[in-house]
């Protein structure tokens, strides 16, 4: 066996500086062979980046160091060079990508200068050599027409271009170990594709071998040879992917695969991880895991699990390895089926040719040179107790679908939206304050969605104020402290601020302050997709409960088809500010209809490669809104676009399950 | 000093600063109660810079507060502060025209007459500079001598005895022997940086010891060309700085913060309106808008002299007309921050969710932006204060400052013009007025830098 590439032995990175030190990196022992995709998984604040950065020797300073262990690449111990042996490595035997393309390029210099960078540092090139160089870099990445798009700036590309520059950036130093930290977590599903099979046909081509981390299970499913799961700090498990997606040893590993939301796991409650990853700057005595293990036994907390060997290839760290191989796998199946009753169809939000214009102002006189179609004639009905979800990528304007439901952007908005028979466009003044209780809206990012001044009663209480609701302060403090139970936090909790509470507890917040006025219909922009999988688990859930026992109704804005299949009765597909398809979750994900609809599904990584069959790749991106292409906005990416399409937008096709493409117009 | 009657006499930067000072006081108990808000003050005094800055700082206040008791005492029709009543002598110890610092004569010859008759030309010898030397050319710098170090002995037995307090009521609130305390707080052990304080402390303390055993017998500071006291002056100034420096940021921050935050909330036309009008007024160069309008006030006063009744009364008008002028026109940059920032946040989803409640504007100001932008207020109000400071020298020395008769830092300095031409020079009073606002200004500036690191997000972010 040759030698391998990349070979980490009990590394321990610590950032010290604090009151006590946070140990990012305890114990990491892998090895990476020469070709090869070892993909690192986890969920965040489990110490991936910090690995990343450790090898990369850019561990954060003042306090960053690494403590013990060792780093060896190709046989040299990296981890003791001083920073300028560093560099000649860095960009040049190992390159790294990080997740946000927006921020790791520097936006007042053309990409061509930032690539050239690397070639002049590295392979001293210059001049011709470097630009030929340069466009062939550009060419190798997937960037139609280099010679023009040398000379451009970051902010004249898209999210996906960008990253292919990144990528090409980290390849321009021919490095032996490409480390990618969530290169696809920014982007849009369809993008995700593009780039991560540009990473593997790079890969195919120059043989380096790539470190990705990635918290998604699908994508490591995809890409990688190895697994490695990590856990506060630890790695709690490895593996080839075969045995990884078949056999999961560890405890943790098994749960991270339950808690995915699925069609099959609808109407029944997620199996989620209790709790959240443990603060990584205390001394652990046991295993880091068993507080939030269902398997736990004595030993489990008092004494550190040793790392087990399953077979040549498979180890995980835990002191139930054997046990756990027999029939309690699938214990505690304490997965109750939630009765879910099919209500009289009673329609509650019925939304008719809304429409959302932003005015493009220039010149001096802030003339309107255009409009932004972001939202453009859509029409849906939501009936009570159910929930509708909106699907599309980013851009496609589905939470401005909502803002424009919630009458937040009223002076944009044209169109009717009908809540129990009234127009909420036609009210204004006292009459829809009071209307504004019955729609809330629950915001993507569980941080800004909180003044950090206020406490949470305060928070809370908020909309009882607005609404005067229960004028009485001690029984608004009660109700208070019963939402607060409602949501799964402790009343006592209550006099505490925003940022002493996890992503997950926001969220849980954000839901009470949104129930606090008693709303019929409740917005879902992405409440999910900042969250980690096991956090995701436990909001689907609560949800979920939420729904049943108050027969509350969903509009739920997501990318995230899992999350449909799971909690979605009805689904409406947006792509460019329109809806192009729309139907119950069951027929839209199963047999779907637009060729854009099934672009996106089979773009979603599966867990088992193998059932991933003939890919639709989508080329491009989505347009701008401004000037949307002529016909079906959908033609310059469709694999199945015809004369027709370039020159009208197709009308609505089909009953109860719709479809606006000419395929199915008769 | 007979206690006659005492009569107050409120005058309106009295009332002024009052306000302010129980304003203060509120804000700080509030800050004390709210975790969230005393953590970054805490994080002020955790840095041994800030603390020093902020004793010093505290040193003037003091000065300008006891400056600002007005009364008058018994039949005396002239209205004195509590300062003045204080310092006693300081005050009233006139000589006739300039003397150098702990000079025993005067500065300029004159003819003298003596016992015998004759009359001579010579350096008289001062009416209470070193009076109750015998011989001074001889005796002068061993009493000089003698006093410092009776005022080195009494400064360190009064910090001593300070210290011990200190030691002893830390020692008590956080049940400790005081031995243990002693320790922790010399090897910087608390979160506080005891030691800075004390050290800080032990210098006011020496600086004040030596000031009340050299300033009874001598001018320290010299004289001016009325033979008042420099250091008498010099002190008197600090409330003129003071209330420059503080109440302008009164006047100012109703605009900077109701226009600003009205501006980037409500946008449209309000926010037209309002950019329209601080870029019209930063257009105006600050010092011909000052000059026009103090000119103006000026001759208002001398045609209606009976609404401004006495002396004092006068100038602490103008005094209050030029914090206001000043805080007119100095508003338009924090404003323009605020606007800004309130442009963000009024973009963020806990904004847009207390929309989607109904939650009315007032109320979303009030609640949501104004406790988001407080810090960047603070900053700019410390930031701003040494610089106001600087501003009044400036102006009365341009001649459009505080009225003549009242003691500034700059119309010290303005008077030094014709001193420095004179030959030999005299040097005394461009001197205390440039150290006293100097320490002034740099321990402002401290404190702000310590102020601006401590509740900068972007700055916490880094640490």
């Amino acid at each position: 066996m040759q030698a391998p590439l990349l070979q980490l032995d009990n590394l321990k990175a610590w950032i010290e500086g604090g009151q006590y030190p946070v140990r990012a990196v305890d114990g990491v022992t892998l090895t990476i062979n020469k070709g090869e995709t070892f993909a690192l998984l986890g969920e965040s604040g489990c110490g991936k980046s910090m690995t990343a950065l450790a090898i990369m020797g850019l561990l954060p300073a003042p306090g960053g160091r690494v403590v013990d262990g060792s780093i060896q690449l190709d046989g040299d111990e990296i981890s003791t060079y001083p920073e300028v042996a560093m560099r000649e490595i860095r960009g040049n035997r190992i390159a790294m990508i990080f997740q946000e393309p927006m921020t790791s390029l520097n936006p007042v210099l053309t990409i061509g200068e930032q690539i050239g960078e690397v070639l002049r540092r590295h392979k001293g090139l210059k001049g011709e050599a470097e630009r030929q160089r340069i466009l062939e870099l550009l060419d190798e990445v997937g960037i139609p027409d280099p010679p023009h798009r040398i000379r451009e700036y970051p902010h004249q590309l898209s999210g996906g271009m960008k990253q292919r520059v990144m990528i090409a950036i980290a390849l321009a130093g021919d490095p032996e170990l490409l480390i990618a930290d969530e290169p696809t977590t920014a982007l849009d599903v369809t993008i995700q594709l593009q780039v991560l099979s540009l990473l593997k046909k790079l890969q195919q081509e120059t043989g380096m071998a790539i470190l990705l981390i990635t918290h998604d299970l699908g994508v490591a499913a995809q890409m990688a040879d190895r697994i490695g799961v990590m856990y506060a700090g630890q790695m709690v498990e490895v593996a080839d992917r075969q045995s990884f997606y078949q056999t999961p040893a560890h405890p943790y590993s098994r749960k991270l695969f339950r808690a995915l939301p699925d069609m099959d796991k609808r109407s029944a409650t997620l199996d989620m991880i209790d709790g959240t990853v443990p603060s990584l700057s205390q001394q652990f005595i046991g295993c880091r895991f068993a507080p939030r293990c269902d398997f736990r036994i004595d030993s489990c907390e008092s004494s550190e699990p040793p790392w087990q060997e399953l077979s040549a290839e498979h180890g995980a760290r835990c002191h139930l390895l054997a046990q756990l191989d027999d029939e309690q796998t699938e214990l505690p199946a304490e997965t109750q089926t939630l009765a879910n009753k099919e209500h009289p169809e009673q329609v509650l939000l019925s939304v008719k040719n809304l429409k959302v214009y932003f005015p493009v102002q220039r010149g001096l006189f802030k003339k309107t040179v255009g409009h932004v179609h972001a939202v453009d004639d859509i029409s849906l009905a939501l009936g009570k107790g159910r929930t509708l979800a909106l699907v599309g990528e980013s851009g496609c304007g589905k939470t401005t679908v909502g803002k424009g439901i919630l009458q937040l952007l009223r002076q944009y908005t044209s169109g009717e939206v009908l809540f129990e028979g009234q127009s909420l466009t036609t009210l204004s003044g006292e009459l829809l304050r009071k209307r504004r209780s019955d729609v809330q809206i629950i915001f993507q990012d569980p941080y800004s969605s909180m003044n950090p001044r206020m406490r949470v009663r305060d928070i809370i209480e908020e909309g009882m104020l607005a609404q005067k609701i229960l004028p009485n302060v001690v029984q608004r403090q009660q109700r208070v402290e019963e939402l607060m139970l409602q949501v799964g936090l402790l009343p006592d909790m209550k006099d505490r601020y925003p940022h002493e509470f996890s992503g997950g507890q926001r969220q849980r917040i954000c839901i009470a302050r949104a129930l606090a006025v008693d709303p019929k219909l409740i917005v879902c922009d992405e409440p999910t997709s900042a969250l980690d999988v096991s956090v995701q688990a436990q909001i689907l859930n609560l949800l979920q409960e939420l729904q049943q026992r108050l027969h509350l109704s969903y509009l739920f804005i997501t990318h995230d088809l899992s999350v449909v299949a799971y909690l979605a009765h009805d689904v409406a597909v947006m792509y460019l500010g329109r809806i192009v398809e729309k139907g119950p979750v069951e027929d839209v994900l199963k047999q779907p209809r637009h060729p854009y609809t099934r672009a996106l599904l089979s773009a979603v990584p599966r867990l088992d490669p193998e059932t991933q069959t003939d890919v639709i790749r989508l080329e491009g991106d989505i347009p701008s809104p401004i000037n949307p292409p002529s016909g079906c906005h959908f033609h310059p990416r469709c694999p199945e676009a015809m004369p027709v399409c370039r020159e009208r937008y197709p009308d609505v096709s089909g009953d109860g399950h719709t479809t606006r493409c000419f395929l199915y117009e008769k | 000093m007979t206690m006659g009657t005492i009569q107050f006499a409120f005058l309106w930067t009295d009332i002024l600063i009052f306000i302010l000072v129980a304003a203060i006081a509120v804000f700080v108990i509030y800050t004390i109660k709210h975790k969230h808000l005393r953590d970054p003050w805490k994080r002020v005094f955790q840095r041994r810079l800030g603390m020093a800055a902020f004793l010093v700082l505290m040193a003037y206040v003091c000065v300008g507060l006891l400056d600002s008791v007005h009364y008058k005492k018994g039949d005396n029709p002239e209205i004195i502060s509590l300062f003045d009543d204080l310092v006693g002598g300081l005050r009233t110890r006139e000589e006739k025209s300039y003397s150098a610092p702990f000079a025993t004569h005067l500065f300029a010859k004159e003819m003298m007459e003596r016992a015998d008759g004759s009359r001579v030309r010579g350096y008289p010898r001062l009416q209470y500079g070193g009076a109750h030397l015998q011989d001074p050319h001889k005796d002068k710098w061993a009493d000089i001598t003698q006093r410092v170090l009776q005022a080195v002995l009494l400064a360190l037995i009064a910090w001593l005895l300070f210290s011990a307090l200190m030691i002893l009521w830390l020692a008590r609130r956080k049940q400790q022997t005081w031995r243990s305390m002693l320790s922790s707080v010399w090897h910087g052990k608390e979160s506080l940086p005891w030691k800075v304080v004390l050290v800080t402390l032990g210098l006011l303390i020496l600086f004040m010891a030596l000031l009340l055993q050299l300033s009874t017998h001598y001018h320290v500071l010299g004289t001016d060309k009325v033979g008042q006291d420099v250091l008498y002056q010099s002190l008197k100034s600090i409330r003129t700085g003071l209330v420059i420096g503080t109440l302008t940021t009164l006047f100012m921050l109703p605009f900077a913060i109701a226009l600003g935050i009205m501006a980037g909330y409500f946008r449209g036309w309000v926010d037209d309106v309002i950019q329209y009008l601080y870029t019209t007024l930063n257009s105006i160069p600050g010092v011909l808008l000052i000059a026009a309008a103090v000119l103006m006030l000026q001759v208002y006063m001398s045609n209606h002299p009976d609404q401004f009744g006495d002396v004092i009364s006068r100038a602490d008008a103008r005094l209050l007309f030029l914090c206001l002028i000043l805080g007119v026109t100095s508003w338009t940059g924090l404003c323009r921050l605020l606007r800004g920032e309130a442009m963000k946040i009024s973009q963020v989803e806990y904004i847009q969710a207390a929309n989607a409640f109904g939650v009315g504007h007032l109320r979303v100001i009030s609640r949501h932006i104004l406790p988001n932008v407080m810090h960047i207020v603070l900053i700019a109000v410390v930031l701003d204060f040494s610089g106001l400071v600087l501003a009044e020298a400036v102006l009365s020395y341009v001649g459009v400052g505080v009225d003549p008769t009242t003691n500034s830092w700059g119309n010290m300095i303005n008077s030094a013009r014709l001193e420095m031409a004179r030959e030999p020079m005299v040097w005394w009073s461009l001197i205390a007025a440039f150290s006293f606002m100097f320490m002034l200004v740099l321990a402002a500036n401290l404190f702000s830098d310590a102020v601006r690191d401590a509740f900068d997000p972007r700055l916490q972010r880094q640490q």
